[in-house]
């Protein structure tokens, strides 16, 4: 039976060409816009979640509850994301010099990008959990900064209280 | 201890190519022109396989170096159709595994059980 892991090397593999066809020459990228079916699996790949009570609805992250899944979703994802953003990079790079718009990555991203946006907006909004440690935010060292001090005392000077 | 294997095979075959890459070129080529078709045959197999077939895969690309830019090119093209088939196949297992595991309660060792399943091979 095929199993996440299977999903992460698969994902691992597709962006290993990506970034060296990338690396060894841009244009190449065109050979990976023009696979239509490819972007699918991306787009379902970002869709990929166990649908739980901490699931965040409309959210590409995973917050399942079950770490590990949730590790390992979010790696897989992380990987599509990074392929993505190469790939799109591309398209508005060489935007006028190869006919992009029959692409399927081109005609989808209208559809993917309000997905990315709408994905952070609740997740960032989600009560169930906390934000300063989704994002490795550490409170003391946030705090105590220099410029969250100055900030601070700004705030409190009498021309900002209104 | 398997995961182990794999990462002491994956960089074994990674020194080999790249050894041979330095040396002799074309002794590298023939390699993968031989190991290419059984690569793609195990991409086809159960997960386990097509892992290995996945792996094996990478360290080809990994090794080919900047001046066999048109091998790489070429390695691509002749790999990108079936590991698109692939792709396809493992994310709808995984969607469907997962849409099982939904209907279940979550705090059931079943169910730990069946997630177990789908993260491990």
């Amino acid at each position: 039976m095929l199993r996440l892991e299977t999903l992460r090397v698969w994902t691992e593999t597709i962006r290993n060409f990506i970034v060296k066809l990338n690396e060894k020459k841009s244009s190449l990228l065109e050979k990976v816009i023009s696979k239509e079916n490819l972007v699918l699996i991306f787009t379902k790949s970002l869709c990929i979640y166990l649908n739980t009570k901490l699931q965040i609805q409309n959210c590409f992250i995973s917050t399942s509850g079950f770490k590990r899944l949730d590790n390992l979703m979010n790696e897989i994802k992380i990987k599509v994301m990074k392929c993505l953003n190469l790939i799109v990079n591309f398209i508005f790079e060489s935007k006028g010099e190869i006919n992009i718009t029959t692409s399927k990555f081109y005609v989808l991203l209208p559809t993917i990008l309000p997905l990315m946006i709408v994905t952070l907006i609740n997740f960032c909004k989600s009560p169930s959990l906390d934000l300063n440690e989704a994002l490795n935010v550490i409170s003391f060292l946030l705090l105590n900064s220099p410029s969250i001090r100055i900030l601070r005392m700004r705030l409190s000077s009498p021309r900002y209280l209104f | 201890m398997p995961f182990e294997f794999i990462i002491f095979a994956r960089k074994s075959l990674i020194l080999l190519f790249s050894h041979i890459n330095q040396t002799l070129y074309y002794v590298a080529d023939e390699l993968k022109k031989e190991l290419f078709p059984k690569v793609l045959g195990a991409m086809k197999l159960n997960s386990k396989g097509m892992v290995g077939g996945l792996i094996a895969l990478q360290c080809m690309a990994n090794t080919t170096v900047q001046q066999q830019l048109s091998k790489f090119v070429s390695l691509y093209s002749e790999s990108v159709g079936p590991l698109i088939d692939v792709g396809n196949i493992i994310v709808d297992s995984v969607l469907n595994d997962l849409a099982a595991l939904g209907l279940m309660d979550g705090n059931t060792p079943q169910a730990e059980a069946a997630l177990a399943k789908v993260i491990s091979q």
